[in-house]
């Protein structure tokens, strides 16, 4: 039979493994993360064809380039935390690009939208979907509580919402939200061109 | 043919050199730009901001009435007052309603902007008042309302537009109806049929019971309420499609007017239209956009403490 020293030896050995395996897991998965938004993808050919009125839960909706911070990131339909761990959601209830005016996308404020406190006022937002191209400027931050009603409103006119946790280092679930808001600047929708043609 | 071949070339020439030396592009003059400030009653860096903030420069046009047409008339504080004036609000008002929409007067550059949006955020303000006094009229409260609304949100929103838009044309015959005048046979099968359809696309299950003044129940359907005189009191239990209780209305007999019956119906497009355009007002919680990463390195950590904790027990028994 082993000694007690040895067992709490091996039992406290296994706990460092253990924890060192959770370490290295978040490591890998900032890694993972940060590699994917560095590289570029491009949505450069707008097809001329009807546009994407609805997605399905999950579905690409397209990327969004942020400039400042050299990051490309993917969107899918959908805010579930599943959707939130491949990329930005898009806000089910909030308009596709293109077809609508207000665009809400939301992130985990540790991977995707951890470049989103590094924005600065006036800095360009890119979406780059199926229903064409859509440049927008950022307008204001603001940092409210996370029950807040009046940030997913609808709007008069053409506004990207993009929310996460906020304070940044906070674990677990964060009581406020950070809030970036963009105006439409140009748009080269599908939608336009289809009307036109 | 020689002749022929040098005029050719002449032209050539001709057209190139003019080509090269026609300037591409004209552009406002600085004098010119000043005084379209001067004139829309901003200063020159005012106008710049603004064509800064819109990725545009001065050379982008070609004169100072293409530049004109861009721009809007700049807020000012006398112009603002007018329009408050014509909107009968004050400055504390407007800045309440912006305010609804996380918005102030700052996020607008002109007042055509500003006068869409008063426009635009005053009829949402309205027609929700309007719906919200009609539930508590029948007796739905605010947890009820917002059941309503999350089973709304899980339709497919295309789809509502489509029906609320079906709807709406539906009602739009019996929207004159008085309080004296009766249903006739047709209009009373277009509610029965609308609210047929309304139950079944929204996945709500309606359950009607009468009571009478000794407080009997007796449970009753939509076609029967419509073509018996009602009485009794109406309650109206709403369920979902997996008979979780969504909410309950009551509807005494004095209510049941002809015209109540049709603005229930209204309401109720209403509400689903609502949902549709104000969904994300009303489903106001913000997606959780905390990661488990964060909790996980935590525990890691936490996890090689009470290794290192444990192994360093051992050493300090051992010396004993």
């Amino acid at each position: 039979m082993l000694k007690s020293k040895t067992k709490q030896k091996i039992f406290g050995s296994l706990l460092i493994i253990l924890g060192l395996g959770f370490v290295i897991t978040v490591y890998l998965s900032y890694e993972k993360v940060q590699s994917e938004i560095k590289r570029p993808v491009s949505y450069q050919s707008v097809s001329i064809s009807k546009p994407v009125p609805s997605f399905q839960k999950g579905d690409k909706i397209g990327t969004m380039f942020l400039p400042r911070t050299k990051e490309y990131i993917p969107i899918y339909e959908g805010t579930e935390s599943d959707i939130l761990a491949d990329g930005a959601g898009h806000y089910e209830k909030s308009s596709i690009p293109g077809l609508g005016n207000h665009v809400i996308l939301s992130g985990h404020r540790d991977t995707y939208f951890k470049g989103l406190k590094e924005l600065k006022k006036n800095d360009l937002i890119f979406l780059e979907t199926n229903n064409g191209n859509f440049e927008y400027k950022i307008k204001k931050f603001s940092i409210v509580s996370s029950k807040d009603s009046t940030i997913l409103t609808p709007k008069s006119r053409p506004i990207l919402t993009l929310t996460t946790c906020y304070p940044f280092s906070f674990i677990g679930n964060a009581p406020k939200r950070y809030i970036v808001t963009a105006e439409l600047i140009t748009s080269k929708s599908t939608s336009s061109l289809y009307l036109s043609n | 043919m020689r002749k022929k071949v040098s005029y050719s070339l002449l032209l050539l020439t001709l057209i190139l050199t003019f080509a090269t030396i026609t300037p591409v592009k004209a552009a406002p003059t600085q004098e010119e730009v000043e005084n379209l400030a001067d004139k829309l009653g901003w200063t020159a860096q005012d106008l710049q901001r603004y064509l800064n903030f819109k990725g545009l420069q001065v050379e982008d046009f070609e004169d100072i009435e293409i530049l004109e047409k861009q721009l809007g008339t700049p807020i000012t504080p006398t112009r603002l007052d007018h329009l408050l004036e014509e909107y009968s609000m004050s400055r504390e008002e407007l800045d309440i309603l912006l305010a609804g929409f996380h918005e102030d007067v700052n996020d607008y550059w002109f007042i055509e902007e500003l006068e869409v949006a008063i426009d635009f955020y005053q009829n949402h303000e309205e027609a929700m008042i309007q719906i919200e006094e009609f539930l508590q009229h029948i007796g739905i409260n605010d947890q009820e309302k917002q059941n309503v609304y999350n089973q709304l949100n899980k339709l497919d929103t295309t789809l509502l537009s489509q029906q609320v838009h079906k709807w709406k044309g539906q009602f739009a015959e019996l929207q004159d109806i008085d309080s004296e005048s009766k249903l006739n046979e047709d209009q009373k099968r277009t509610l029965v049929n609308f609210w047929d359809d309304y139950f079944r696309i929204t996945s709500i299950k309606p359950v009607f019971t009468l009571i009478d003044d000794n407080g009997k129940r007796k449970s009753t359907s939509i076609s029967s309420l419509m073509s018996e005189p009602i009485v009794d009191t109406l309650a109206i239990e709403l369920f979902d499609e997996k008979d979780n209780f969504i909410g309950d209305a009551i509807v005494t007999a004095d209510m049941l007017s002809t015209p109540f019956t049709v603005e229930t119906a209204d309401k109720f497009v209403d509400m689903a239209s609502m949902s549709e355009q104000l969904s994300t007002l009303y489903a106001a919680q913000m997606p959780n956009t905390a990661s488990y990463l964060p909790l996980l390195v935590c525990m890691g950590y936490l996890l090689i403490l009470i290794g290192i904790y444990f192994t360093f027990r051992k050493k300090s028994y051992a010396k004993k």
